[in-house]
């Protein structure tokens, strides 16, 4: 029975729908303020103390004020349809990290997150864009597919190094759960500390391009294509869409801070160290896109490929090709 | 610790995607309750222009991919198109014979390799 209760608990607030809104919100609040701040401006101001509620009000207006607005062309139902189901894959595969006080577990479960993360929630993206036809919308899909064929990859060999090393000898190998509770041990590791850098930035550069930062904004690229593969979602969709694209930036953030950087270990999540640790590695993570966005005009598609080439699947191929070096040779 | 400690990830991949559809059903709820039912008939946006300036509204499924194959990847796509699909099938012949060749030198220095370490 009680089992029953602590799901329900981690699907409906903790790290659950509840949870994850609220710091998809946060976190877009964050790197909206810190951008302003980071261009002379000030960023979210008016609602809530330091304007901490705009980017709530802003999905509430979007879902429970405005129209959405269609075409002969729409099909506004199975865009809706894809969003949800987007976002419940993401707020499922937080079932597999230790941060869920019910957790879902087993060998190769990583491949699990990755079917979640990587296969639900951009087909997701794709069949709402496509579902709302358009010129812009139809390049702006080019653009998101052309980008998935190389940030998909990159996500899963980044991840899939540390992950590796850290679930290696727990008996559960290529755990999320076990490779959680492991990573930090595999940077006191001379021989691994590389292999953990190497993930470290190649996973930095996917996060930068699975958010849609500056350099790598060309799918949506403002102004150029007004708002590509978004440019016909309104009212309740784009609502729908934009936290749908702040939970994917959340739970990519959270996948580094935890299989890559270690989470709160070597302290428990419940003590004040291990949330204080876990809370700066996430922020450090976030800061670092943030500032990267800030840093960077936007790259032409061919440009923003051959840098998430260069720095993002060679670096996870080579950081792979060391850790499978160490544990098989 | 509570939860479910699958043997297997095939029970993982299962349980997720069951639980993955609960979700779905409580988003769903919340998101009907919550959201605005008016719709607006508009046209599609193409700049305040009519849809008579575009000869299709929706470029073909064969462009999706033009980025990559176009210009990321233009090197790789010049040398299929001028060495393998020149239209001459010996050029083809070349192609596959010299990968097939190399794949089989492979085959044979792994083999040579599994067999002496046994």
């Amino acid at each position: 029975m009680f089992e029953w209760v602590m799901l329900a608990i981690s699907i409906l607030v903790f790290p659950g729908i509840l949870f994850l809104i609220s710091l998809a919100l946060f976190t877009q609040w964050y790197y909206r303020k810190l951008s302003g701040r980071l261009q002379n401006r000030m960023g979210p101001t008016y609602v809530g103390p330091a304007g901490l509620l705009q980017p709530l009000m802003d999905l509430w207006k979007l879902i429970h004020v405005k129209e959405m607005a269609v075409n002969k062309y729409s099909l506004p139902s199975l865009a809706q349809f894809f969003g949800l189901l987007g976002i419940s894959a993401l707020i499922t595969s937080l079932l597999l990290f230790p941060l869920s006080p019910y957790h879902v577990t087993g060998p190769y479960d990583f491949l699990v997150f990755i079917y979640l993360v990587s296969l639900w929630v951009p087909l997701s993206m794709l069949i709402m864009s496509l579902s709302m036809p358009g010129p812009y919308t139809s390049t702006g899909v080019s653009r998101l597919l052309t980008f998935i064929t190389l940030i998909e990859p990159s996500f899963f060999a980044a991840l899939l190094a540390p992950v590796a090393l850290a679930s290696a000898r727990t008996g559960i190998p290529y755990s999320v759960l076990e490779a959680s509770k492991n990573a930090i041990y595999c940077w006191t590791n001379p021989l691994l500390l590389p292999i953990m850098i190497l993930s470290l930035i190649a996973a930095i550069v996917v996060l930068q391009a699975k958010a849609m930062f500056q350099p790598f904004n060309i799918p949506e690229a403002e102004q150029e294509i007004i708002a590509g593969y978004e440019t016909e979602f309104s009212g309740p969709l784009l609502g729908l869409a934009s936290l749908m694209h702040d939970m994917d930036i959340v739970v990519t953030a959270i996948a580094i801070t935890y299989l890559i950087l270690g989470g709160p270990y070597p302290f428990p999540h419940l003590s004040v160290p291990g949330i204080i640790l876990l809370i700066v590695k996430y922020m450090a993570v976030v800061t670092v896109a943030t500032i990267i966005k800030n840093a960077f005009g936007r790259y032409r598609i061919e440009q923003a490929l051959n840098t998430i080439f260069k720095y993002a699947l060679i670096p996870a191929i080579v950081a792979l090709i060391l850790a499978m070096i160490y544990l098989y040779a | 610790m509570y939860g479910l400690i699958a043997g297997d990830p095939g029970t993982v991949a299962l349980a997720l995607s069951l639980l993955m559809w609960v979700v779905f059903g409580i988003l769903a709820i919340i998101y009907f309750v919550v959201r605005n039912n008016r719709v607006r008939r508009t046209d599609v946006y193409l700049s305040g222009e009519p849809e008579s300036i575009v000869n299709k509204l929706s470029p073909s499924p064969a462009n999706l991919y033009w980025g990559f194959l176009k210009k990321f990847a233009h090197g790789l796509y010049k040398q299929l198109r001028d060495k393998v699909h020149t239209g001459n099938l010996q050029d083809w012949v070349n192609f596959m014979a010299g990968w097939y060749g190399l794949l089989l030198i492979l085959a044979i220095i792994v083999g040579i390799i599994y067999l002496l370490k046994w």
